[in-house]
């Protein structure tokens, strides 16, 4: 239902574009000597794309990524709408979605920052030739309309690669959340042991992060297979601080607030002290020393007897 | 990019509770957090609110998406122009019983969040913001 | 705004509570209960939340509160289908609710109820 709050905004809010732009020292002047080139761009578009397009078409790192003439011709009119529109000398909200649109274009099609900078510099050296000779003579004009070009690119370069990082970024941080689970799945196996009996082996040295993680696992199973008794084996487990204690404490809650009942098993000499220390109370837990015992108990209470068969 | 962007709801009676929770559980499935930290933000959410319709009767809630390289989460930031909270550390110790209610909302909601700064004002009015972390 | 409805079946109140609860409903239902039990003289009280998505302290203080008056007035309550994650923020949260039993699922919830085992 909220959904619709958040589809079509802004990514940058309007006081970071005007930051950005006081940063750059991008103004009003430089719109308008934007505005003065732009039948300048016009006039010269086609010469300059074929220029342009020669120039990338004949480097292997960008020809890999303008592979066939459908791909370059698309480009090649993105360009000059992006270029006639920056030459508007309008920075607005719309001109930063654009900006950030292109590079997301970029990370799509796969060409990495490098290869654009690199693009926009060849850019900029078009546009110095056309402005020093269209001007020739009017020095202080050529350095008005060279300054807001140069601006004009740096926040079109600066735009495009924050899209194209957030991207990236975005795609790391998918990588590492199925990594994580992945590890977590693995470390923390919850055996459905009989019916209605879960046991969780802890092993290792256990913090309070991935305590937590295990946790939520653990009350997930309970809830999918429906099991009435949870077995939380230390035996594997060396220390145990204050915080896994008390997470420990959180767990047992839980899992009681869900309806299954929790038995502490493997609690070694060392444990069994730090917890009375800690002031940990266990009080109404089900404890034992050994996960033989605690099945024993487990088994019992679901009316299970288990015997060797006689002869 | 992809972070739903900033809002604030006006929060003036209980429907405004019900309204907040589900927008900061909607927002932190969109940014990528599991269920219980959904469940854990909503109930923060709902205490937060709460308290500002119990002790200053109106008040502000803001949720915004908080991403930098090296720090991802969902602040939320509650804000009234009520009387104030007097014994602030009483209160966030649980020693206190403030008035009606059990005294869990804000030692709960802290331990629910990962970060929780609370700045108050007799006769002033009372903000919280607290910050629940990408894990 | 509608009531949630309270059943009975045998001697047992069956009451679902639902997604988003208000406060004002939480507390309709509460008297809606406690004056069915009074009608009825039924014995258990069976709490539905398998739909509820968030509990908050005063959501939880009215669970609560509602369990230890049916008790007084001789029903045992069963809270039956917490979600996990509910579960685990409710622990964190500190609420205790210690006059209840609690149960997987309505099945076994109703069985506790009717053999009265604890």
């Amino acid at each position: 239902m909220p959904d619709r709050f958040y589809q079509g905004a802004p990514a940058i809010s309007a006081q970071e574009r005007a930051d950005r732009l006081a940063f750059l020292m991008l103004g009003e002047d430089d719109g308008a000597a934007l505005k003065e080139l732009h039948p300048l761009f016009v006039e010269r578009r086609e010469a300059f794309l074929d220029a342009f397009y020669g120039h990338l078409t004949s480097f292997p790192g960008t020809r890999s990524v303008l592979k066939d003439r459908a791909t370059i011709e698309r480009a090649r009119s993105g360009q000059a709408m992006y270029m006639e529109r920056m030459l508007l000398g309008r920075f607005d909200e719309d001109f930063f979605n654009l900006s950030i649109q292109v590079g997301l274009k970029h990370y799509e099609i796969g060409l990495e920052p490098k290869w654009v900078v690199a693009a926009w510099g060849v850019y900029l050296t078009y546009w110095t030739q056309v402005i020093v000779e269209h001007f020739h003579g009017d020095v202080v004009r050529a350095v008005r309309g060279l300054h807001a070009v140069h601006k004009a690119i740096l926040l079109a370069v600066q735009l495009s690669v924050d899209a194209y990082y957030s991207k990236t970024l975005e795609r790391i941080q998918a990588i590492v959340a199925s990594q994580r689970a992945a590890i977590l799945e693995l470390s923390t196996p919850v055996i459905e042991i009989w019916q209605g009996i879960l046991v969780l082996p802890l092993i290792g040295t256990i913090d309070s992060a991935r305590t937590r993680q295990i946790m939520e696992n653990l009350l997930n199973r309970v809830v999918e297979t429906q099991s009435e008794i949870v077995i939380l084996d230390l035996t594997g487990v060396s220390v145990v601080d204050t915080a896994v204690a008390n997470h420990l404490m959180k767990t047992v809650e839980a899992a009681e607030l869900l309806g299954a009942r929790c038995i502490l098993t493997g609690i070694s000499p060392a444990i069994a002290q730090t917890l009375v220390h800690l002031g940990v109370d266990l009080g109404h837990i089900t404890t034992s020393a050994t996960l033989r015992i605690g099945l024993q108990q487990a088994l019992r209470s679901q009316g299970v007897t288990l015997g060797r068969l006689e002869g | 990019m992809t972070d739903p962007a900033a809002i604030t709801i006006d929060i003036v009676s209980e429907a405004d509770v019900v309204t907040a929770r589900m927008h900061g559980k909607e927002m932190a499935r969109q940014m990528g957090f599991g269920m219980v930290d959904q469940t854990r933000i909503a109930t923060g959410i709902s205490e937060l609110t709460r308290n500002i319709l119990q002790y200053a009767g109106t008040g502000q809630l803001t949720l915004r998406p908080l991403s930098t390289l090296h720090h991802c989460g969902l602040e939320i930031v509650a804000q009234d122009q009520g009387p104030g909270i007097q014994h602030l550390g009483r209160l966030l110790s649980g020693r206190a019983n403030s008035g009606r209610g059990l005294g869990l909302g804000i030692p709960g909601t802290r331990r629910l969040m990962d970060e929780f700064d609370i700045q108050s004002e007799v006769g002033h009015g009372t903000t919280v913001r607290c910050v629940k972390r990408l894990p | 705004m509608p009531r949630i409805p309270v059943l009975k079946i045998k001697d047992v109140l069956i009451v679902s509570l639902q997604v988003e609860m208000q406060d004002r409903l939480a507390l309709e239902l509460q008297d809606d209960i406690l004056s069915t039990l009074s009608r009825t003289g039924a014995r258990g009280l069976l709490l539905d939340v398998t739909s509820i998505d968030v509990v908050d302290s005063f959501l939880g203080r009215v669970i609560a509160d509602t369990a230890s008056m049916a008790r007084l007035m001789g029903a045992e309550t069963v809270l039956a289908g917490l979600q996990p994650a509910v579960a685990i923020t409710l622990s964190e949260l500190g609420l205790k609710l210690p006059q209840i039993r609690t149960a997987l699922n309505l099945e076994k919830g109703l069985a506790m109820l009717e053999t009265g085992k604890s």
